[in-house]
């Protein structure tokens, strides 16, 4: 299939964009809104440059806890993940 | 002697007379008589000698074919002894075949109900292990309120911290 060269660099830039926010952002999952002082918290413990953004995202599903994403790792810290392993294992 | 009846010239006459007839009787008629008896006989014999020996010779020929019944009768009977073995050792290898083949299906078949039966199993487990999650997420979804959450990622973010 012939891409138009002209989108085909407008798309590149973008992933490239991205992929780049995605390199400098934290996305943190909660069961309910973050307060502030618990953000910096987290920037504290994980060492997280000050340009670099936390982006709360509010999900029930995860029942409790709190999930971090950063770039391509994810820590599971919530109740939903804990069961699901528990399941793998009894499983 | 002519007082007895008696005439002596006939009486020599008739004397000569069956002399001579004994004489001609003899060579003329009795002694070919005689010899042709005698080769009647001699043939007679031969006729016998001959008919002894085509008896003989019949009587060993039955006898060779008695013989050869009787070989004949062996041999069929040793034959059909053979096939009779024969028909039994391949009719035993048969059944030892086909019970061998039989056992290979019901164990298969038993194989096969376990094979099942611990899918199944599997099946149950996984079911009730889902079910329980259900449950249990259910049951923690009600039961943590926005107070306990908080308590907990308080707790999360301590335990990073002493870490």
């Amino acid at each position: 299939m012939e891409i138009n060269f002209d989108l085909k660099e407008v798309l590149k830039t973008f992933f490239r964009d991205k992929l780049t926010e995605k390199e400098t952002t934290l996305i943190v999952t909660s069961t309910y809104k973050l307060n502030p002082d618990d953000l910096v918290l987290i920037r504290k413990i994980f060492s997280i440059p000050t340009e670099f953004k936390i982006i709360n995202i509010v999900e029930p599903k995860i029942l409790g806890g709190l999930i971090l994403n950063f770039a391509s790792k994810v820590i599971d810290l919530s109740i939903a993940g804990h069961l699901r392993e528990f399941k793998k294992l009894i499983t | 002697m002519e007082k007895l009846g008696i005439d002596g010239k006939l009486l020599i006459a008739q004397l000569i007379n069956f002399t001579l007839f004994f004489y001609i009787f003899k060579k003329f008629i009795a002694t070919p008589f005689s010899e042709f008896l005698k080769s009647e006989t001699e043939k007679e014999k031969e006729k016998e000698r001959i008919l002894e020996n085509i008896k003989k010779k019949e009587e060993a020929i039955v006898f060779e074919e008695k013989k050869l019944k009787e070989k004949i009768k062996r041999e069929y009977e040793q034959a059909l002894k053979a096939a009779k073995e024969e028909a039994k050792t391949l009719k035993e290898k048969l059944i030892a075949q086909a019970k061998a083949e039989a056992d290979e299906i019901i164990a298969k078949g038993k194989r096969q109900i376990e094979e099942e039966k611990e899918m199944m199993n599997r099946q149950m487990k996984k079911r009730m292990v889902d079910l329980s999650f259900l449950i249990v997420e259910k049951v923690l979804n009600q039961f943590l309120n926005q107070e306990t959450q908080k308590k907990i990622n308080q707790q999360i973010l301590k335990n990073l911290q002493k870490n």
